[in-house]
Parts: structure tokens; sequence; C-alpha cells
């Protein structure tokens, strides 16, 4: 594993390195500014967390209905937040099943048709492969920073790590159809949870993560819970089997040609 | 002259009962056929309305190609010259932008066509009717959502929220925007509440980035001159597409022809059933009356003058019947008012094309032509039963009759 900004060692360093450049802009600006963390600053943090990242994980999901459960597992390659190629590996009858994104693009291949299909936009917003996450939710690009207004209003701390929960309203014209999102977001680089609300301020589904542990070399939710607020007993729960970072990506990884399994 | 209509009054009254009869169902015909013709005319004039105001119009000026790929991709530019549109035929024109689109709510994702509108300049158009809750589109310049009730329904959205449309801009660029609903319209049938977000056409060229319009709906006075203003319009402008409201929404169109030809099937039917009928009620009376024909003609009333009574009771008859079926058929259809209520069939009704009223139209002309062609029936199935008095000997019509 090589170093990542969040991988402990490097945070230490990257946090002295913090400490002396916040001195010196202290120290420059003559006195009194004391170095706030801005809400802006911790979402482009969040946002900048996996940039010129690759990864290759392992994952198992749970669709939870009231009707029934399913499992399968899929498999993610990623590199940055621009690109990514997930393909179902179980259960059989999903087996192959993949989606691709590359920048704001987003392709599905089902090899039961052996075609690949571009995504129109206007299909983002619908669930992805019957779960609770929708494309958008996949593609999460850099929206929050270009469209929404940020405020941290709750900070706690505790064993050295603040935790603060950033609402974010979108601006007047902005393409988002939520009223805010609420974000609760540790020091140490870790989503907690994210809520998303109506225009009537009242949630409607929810993001949570569980088990926040080393994985890979890096602090991450081993398992994250989708939930439909208005129609409980509707979750969809994405659980890490395995991760590795910084895995060596060939250029033709994220290709249609990829996609297609090829 | 006169002794000859006095006769015929005579003997019509003096037949009280069987003349009555067949009065009564000319009646029954003539008014039948009136409502029905004034119900099939509205219908026509329904499909007609539904087809113009639909943001149609007679004739429209597309951009080229709008016709094969709807969208900003093809516009109309901002600065072509307009002025040749103030014709005396054109009543009214109005330029609008027009684009399908997706529109997303906090839950629901729908398809519809985001229009730009000149509010000022819509006075032709469903849109001059609608029923707004909160702000109407009243300038090019608003930038808020107008929207159908049912729309909002199905996106489970309300006055004050805010939706996101996506469109396809002029160069393929996605263009996505949230834009706030500041206004629901209700209007008279659901399909514009489904198909149309309104906003102001100023606001949305600068959205989108195109400079001009995708079409101009033009208005006429009469609907007549459709095809003469078009060719006029489409010879004056070649680089843009000028079509008629016909060429433009060929169904509706021909359920317009359609509808226009079941009026006079209805009428050849009528007249053919009435002129059947009216022939075996004359032979019958006239051959009742044989003795009474021969023994006018023993005291020497001449064969023409015989001929001419019956036709002149006859004719009385029919002018006395399409009187009165004429006056029922008025009362019936003052009765039904507005329409008859179709709400219950809505959907059904509005597939074909139609409202969910079905109001009756009243068209002269066809009952100018159900008038005479009725009179003229009259004579000719009078003449001939009248004729085989006349050609029996009068002798023989005094043994027989």
């Amino acid at each position: 594993m090589l170093d990542s900004p969040s991988s402990p060692e490097c945070q230490l360093t990257h946090r002295f390195i913090s400490a002396v450049c916040a001195a010196c802009l202290i120290c420059l600006t003559g006195a009194g500014a004391t170095s706030e963390i801005t809400a802006e600053d911790l979402i482009a943090r969040m946002i900048d967390q996996s940039r010129g990242l690759s990864s290759y994980s392992e994952l198992s999901m749970t669709v939870n209905r009231p009707q029934w459960q399913r499992t399968s597992s899929f498999n993610v390659l990623t590199r940055g937040r621009e690109d990514a190629l997930i393909r179902f590996t179980a259960p059989a009858k999903d087996a192959g099943n993949a989606t691709l994104k590359v920048g704001d693009t987003m392709w599905t291949y089902s090899p039961k048709i052996r075609r690949a299909v571009r995504l129109p936009k206007s299909m983002m917003s619908q669930e992805w492969a019957g779960s609770d996450f929708s494309y958008n939710d996949l593609a999460r690009s850099d929206k929050l920073l270009a469209y929404y207004r940020h405020d941290i209003v709750d900070q706690t701390e505790e064993d050295g790590l603040i935790t603060y929960t950033i609402e974010s309203v979108p601006n007047e014209n902005a393409p988002v159809v939520w009223g805010k999102e609420r974000i609760v977001f540790r020091s140490d680089n870790v989503l907690l949870e994210q809520t998303f609300f109506d225009q009537a301020m009242q949630p409607v589904k929810a993001m949570h993560a569980f088990e926040i542990q080393e994985l890979g070399g890096r602090m991450l939710a081993k398992r994250m819970r989708m939930s439909d607020l208005e129609r409980p007993d509707r979750w969809t729960e994405v659980e890490y089997e395995t991760i590795e970072f910084d895995v060596a990506i060939d250029d033709r990884s994220f290709t249609q040609f990829a996609l297609r399994g090829e | 002259m006169y002794l000859v209509l006095q006769l015929a009054l005579r003997n019509i009254w003096r037949q009280r009962r069987r003349n009555g009869l067949v009065l009564f169902a000319i009646v029954v015909s003539v008014g039948g056929v009136f409502v029905m013709n004034s119900l099939a005319r509205g219908m026509e004039q329904d499909f007609l309305r539904f087809s113009i105001e639909n943001l149609r119009g007679h004739i429209k000026i597309l951009a080229p190609n709008q016709l094969d790929e709807p969208g900003l991709q093809y516009s109309i530019p901002i600065d072509t010259d307009l002025s040749l549109l103030a014709r005396p035929e054109i009543e009214s024109w109005t330029p609008r932008l027009r684009s399908p689109a997706v529109i997303m709510s906090e839950r629901e994702t729908r398809g519809v066509e985001i229009i730009g509108i000149d509010p000022t300049r819509e006075s032709h158009s469903f849109i001059e009717d609608l029923v707004v809750e909160g702000e109407a589109i009243t300038d090019t310049d608003d930038q808020h959502l107008l929207i159908g009730r049912s729309l909002a329904d199905e996106l489970k959205t309300g006055l004050g929220r805010r939706l996101v449309v996506l469109m396809t801009g002029p160069d393929d660029n996605a263009i996505e925007i949230g834009f706030r609903v500041l206004g629901i319209f209700k209007s008279t049938t659901s399909r514009y509440e489904d198909a149309y977000a309104l906003t102001g056409l100023s606001s949305l060229q600068a959205i989108t980035g195109v400079d001009g319009f995708t079409d101009v709906s033009v208005y006429l006075e009469d609907l007549a001159t459709t095809s003469e203003v078009q060719a006029t319009l489409a010879s004056q402008i070649p680089e843009l597409n000028v079509v008629t409201w016909e060429q433009l929404d060929p169904f509706t169109s021909e359920m317009y022809r359609f509808i226009g030809f079941t009026v006079y099937i209805l009428i050849v039917v009528f007249l053919g059933t009435l002129v059947f009928g009216l022939i075996n009620a004359l032979v019958t009376a006239v051959l009742v009356r044989i003795r009474e024909f021969g023994m006018l003609r023993v005291v020497g009333m001449k064969s023409r003058l015989v001929v001419m009574q019956v036709v002149i009771e006859c004719v009385i008859i029919m002018l006395l019947a399409l009187a009165i079926g004429l006056a029922a058929g008025l009362l019936v259809i003052w009765w039904i008012g507005d329409g008859i209520d179709l709400t219950a069939f809505a959907a059904g009704v509005e597939a074909f094309g139609m409202g969910a009223r079905m109001a009756p139209h009243l068209v002269v002309d066809d009952f100018v032509i159900l008038g005479v062609a009725s009179v003229i029936l009259g004579l000719i199935a009078s003449y001939f039963p009248a004729r085989r008095v006349i050609k029996a000997s009068i002798l023989q019509s005094l043994r027989d009759g």
C-alpha cells in the first residue's frame, strides 16, 4: 500500500504540515485569525478523498423489502472519483451484469441481451440494480460543491476525532431535487451519515455507515446502509468483503470492452 | 289555384289521423337528425379546436428538421423578419421555444415538453383558458414553472417546490436546471396537464442558449383560408418549414373530414327512410281516395290539378313537419345546453381527440340542405302516387273506388 492522504502515517505528516502552514498563515496575517475550518473545506475534503486513487474491492449487497430479502455479490474497480466498473458475480441470475461509469456518463451491460446501453441522464435518478441506491448515488459528482451552500450545524469531539454535522442546502436554480442534505463527516475523513430531505424538509432517504475500521490501510465504514425513510423495511446494505487501494489499472479497464467483460 | 290549396287543406284536415301520423313520423325523424347532426358538428368542432389550441395553430412555421427531430437543435433565429405575418387573414401569431424534457421531483420522474411562451401573444391556445393556482406566466422573463395539476400530483410536488428539468441543448449538450413551481394549472382535459410545463420565453432562451424559437403558431380569421395563406407564407420564407394543422395532425384532420362526411351520410339515410315511408303512406292514401279523385275529374277538374292537389297536400305536411321537427330539435339542443357530460368516459374520448363534453354545434348550411331536400323529396314522393290516379280512366276509378 502506497501512502494515501488518509493512511495513518500520512495523516500525521499531513496534519503536521497543515499545522505549520496554519501557523505561518497566522503569522503572516498578523494576529487573531484562528484557522476555522469551513463546511466547504470539509465537503471538498470528502470529495477529494478518492481523487487520484485507484481501488479494487469485493462487496456484497443485501436488498431488503417487506416481502423478501436478496443478497448479491459484485466487485468494483475504481480510478479516482471519475471512473468505475461494477460487475456482479452472484447470484448466477445476475452474474455478468455490469455498470460502467466514465466521468459523468454511465453504461449498463446485461449478458442476456449482450448489449451495452448508455444511460440517459433522465435515468440517473432511478434505482440501480433494484437497490435503494440511485445511479446518481453511484455517480456522486461535484454537485455538492457546485450547487450547495454548506453550514456546519453541529460539531462534537470524541477520542480526538471531531464529528461535523453539515447541512447542505441547494442554491435557487440548482439541478437538485432535495430540500437539503445533512452530512455527518468525521475528521478522519469518514462519511458517517448522509440524509436526503425533501423540500418540505422531511427526510426521504438516508445512508448510514457502520463498523468503521481500517480496511486496506484506510479508515472506512465496512457496512453502509441506504434506507428509504418513508417506507420502513426497505433498505439496501453494502458490505466490503475486501478492498485494496492503489492497484495497478490497465487503461482499457474503463472501456466498453471491459464493460462487456471481453 | 286557390281552390286547389283550399281543397288540399280541407283534405288534410279530413284525414286527421292518417296525416297526423305521417306528420308525427316526419317530426320525429327531422328532430332526431337535427340533434344528431348538431352533435356530430359539435364533435367536429371539438376535434378542430383541440387540434388548433393544442399549441398548433392553423398554420405553423417551423425551423427546418424540427418535425423530424423535435428539440433545441434546430431553431428559427430571433432576428428572422416576421413582419410578413401582418396580413389581414392572420388574426394573431405567437413564437414558442419547445423542447422535450425530463422533469424530476424528490420522488418521481416524468417526461414532459417544456415550453417557453410569450404570454401576451398566447390568445388562441389552451394556455389562455387555464385556471391557474399561484402565479401564471405573465412575462417572457418569468423564470418559474407553470405545470398541470395532474403532473404535479404525479410528481408529488406542489407550489413553491423545485423541480429539476433535463433537456438536450442546441449542441447536443445536456442541460440540467432547477425550476421553482410557482403556478399549477387546471385545464379542461388532463392531457394538457400531463404534457406541458410552461415558463417565460426569454428566460428559457437564456437557460438553453437558444437565440430564437422552435416554432411560430399562426391563427387565422377564417379556417377556409388555411391552405392559401400557407402557400403564400411558404413562398415568402422558403428557408423555413410552413405547414398547416392538417399536415401536422393528420389523424385529427382525417377525423374532421370523416365527421363532415358522416353528417351527409346521416342526411341521406334519413331522407331515404323518409321517402320510402312517405311513398308508402301516400300510395295507400291515394288508393283509398280513387273514387274521390274520379268524382273530381267527372265534375271537370283537370288531371294536372288533381295531381297538384295531392302534391300540395304532401308539401304542406312536409313543411309543417319540418317546422315542428326543427323546433323540437332546438328544444332538445337547448335542453342539452353545454353538452352531454362524458366525464365518465373522459379517458376514452380524450384518446379519441374529444373533450369531456359533447356540445352541439349548429351549422345553417346543413339545415338548408335538409329542408330543401325534404321538400323536393316530398314533391317526388307524392307525384308518382298521384300519377297513378289520373292514369286510370275516370269510369274505372268510379267503379273500383
